[in-house]
């Protein structure tokens, strides 16, 4: 009886000895999950004419905690019975944004450009926002406790973009875009030989 | 000794708490909006759709598969840069009215690919495997940006860009009263 204890102690702690050499070998590393070579397909193509003049860039952090399922399970109510509280799902996402903004080119009308001698006048439309981003590139999912659906994740990530659109406003990102794009416009236009250059911003 | 194991181990504990909640806090002190000057025009958008799909049949320790599928859209916008626009890149003949402008390559100035248009289209799991976390779907999906972004040569939106933006300056020149404009790109 005691041979047979002892000769299974031996074979367990050959066993676990195995283990943990495969594990610390990297036998047990979880590999890179990697996507399948499929086709882009160009939905659309479209002609634009944006000279953005201004990026805004942020970095937010969105979290929400939700009441788990392990609640339901029997459990879970066990646990909330000794401990009266629910066991939550948390998710915090570390999120960077960027926004762009500048002067739509394709909105000028004839009239808009005069010239006289060495002097250019130029009507520029408002400043308007481009893009919004927050690519996934640019999310990173910082604590991840319970389930969470990609309906879910997207929802926090739609609300963080919304969140940056917001931020970038409050910040008068299209005001700076304007200062800017008028002195770069400025800078630019002066290489085509004109010694004069008024901008002006149509505000209708 | 009982006791005093105790006591490291919960030391140990809240040291990694609080450096875990140190670490979150650090990143939304830094959260301070920048602002970027540029000179970018864009040219041309992209509307470039993708399915983005893996298998993952596991390690040999682990029984069972995985199969995930996502639709996805992404904007591609692409244009010139002109930050280091300056006199050099510009000769004028006055007396013809003739301008010749070098400008650089085009290149994509932006990719954006919302969350709100990525659709999780399929999603299996075997008994024995656990489901794709948030974290995993992520990774997924920075692959495939990667990916689109890493095939924009055989899309043809570069040359579309420089069309585009050669076509722009061109018209725009002309409105300044100049009658011959020629646009190279280099």
């Amino acid at each position: 009886m005691i041979k047979n204890i002892i000769r299974l102690i031996t074979v367990l702690i050959i066993v676990g000895a195995g283990a943990f050499v495969a594990y610390k070998m990297g036998w047990f590393k979880d590999n890179e999950l990697k996507i399948d070579k499929t086709a882009n397909v160009v939905e659309k193509i479209k002609k634009i004419g944006e000279f953005t003049s201004a990026c805004y860039y942020e970095e937010l952090v969105v979290k929400q905690s939700k009441k788990s399922d392990f609640n339901e399970s029997g459990f879970g109510k066990l646990a909330k019975a000794i401990t009266d509280e629910d066991v939550m799902d948390e998710i915090v996402i570390i999120a960077n944004g960027k926004v762009r903004a500048g002067f739509d080119l394709t909105k000028l009308k004839d009239g808009d450009i005069q010239v006289q001698g060495d002097t250019l006048s130029l009507t520029l439309p408002e400043t308007e926002i481009f893009d919004v981003i927050i690519n996934p590139s640019g999310y990173e999912i910082y604590v991840e406790d319970g389930k969470w659906s990609h309906e879910e994740v997207t929802t926090l990530v739609s609300n963080a973009r919304k969140e940056l659109e917001q931020n970038a406003v409050a910040y008068q990102l299209e005001k700076k875009a304007e200062e800017i794009g008028i002195t770069k416009l400025k800078t630019l236009f002066s290489t085509f030989g004109f010694n004069t250059i008024f901008i002006n911003i149509n505000k209708g | 000794m009982n006791k005093s194991n105790f006591l490291i181990g919960a030391l140990a504990i809240a040291l990694s708490i609080t450096s875990c909640s140190e670490n979150l806090e650090e990143k939304i002190e830094a959260k301070v909006p920048q602002l970027t000057e540029m000179a970018d025009l864009g040219s041309v958008e992209y509307t470039v759709k993708k399915i983005i799909k893996a298998n993952d049949v596991g390690e040999w320790y682990k029984i069972g598969d995985r199969k995930i599928l996502f639709s996805c859209t992404a904007y591609l916008k692409a244009g010139v840069n002109l930050n280091n626009f300056s006199m050099k890149n510009v000769q004028i003949d006055n007396s013809s009215k003739s301008v010749t402008v070098k400008l650089p390559h085009a290149e994509v100035l932006s990719i954006n690919m919302p969350a709100e248009e990525t659709k999780l289209v399929y999603d299996q799991v075997s008994l024995l495997r656990s489901n794709f976390t948030a974290e995993e779907r992520n990774s997924l999906l920075r692959q495939g940006e990667a990916d689109i972004l890493g095939g924009i040569n055989e899309i043809g939106i570069i040359k579309d860009a420089e069309e585009n933006a050669s076509e722009f300056i061109k018209a725009m020149l002309m409105q300044m009263g100049f009658s011959n404009v020629t646009v190279n790109f280099e």
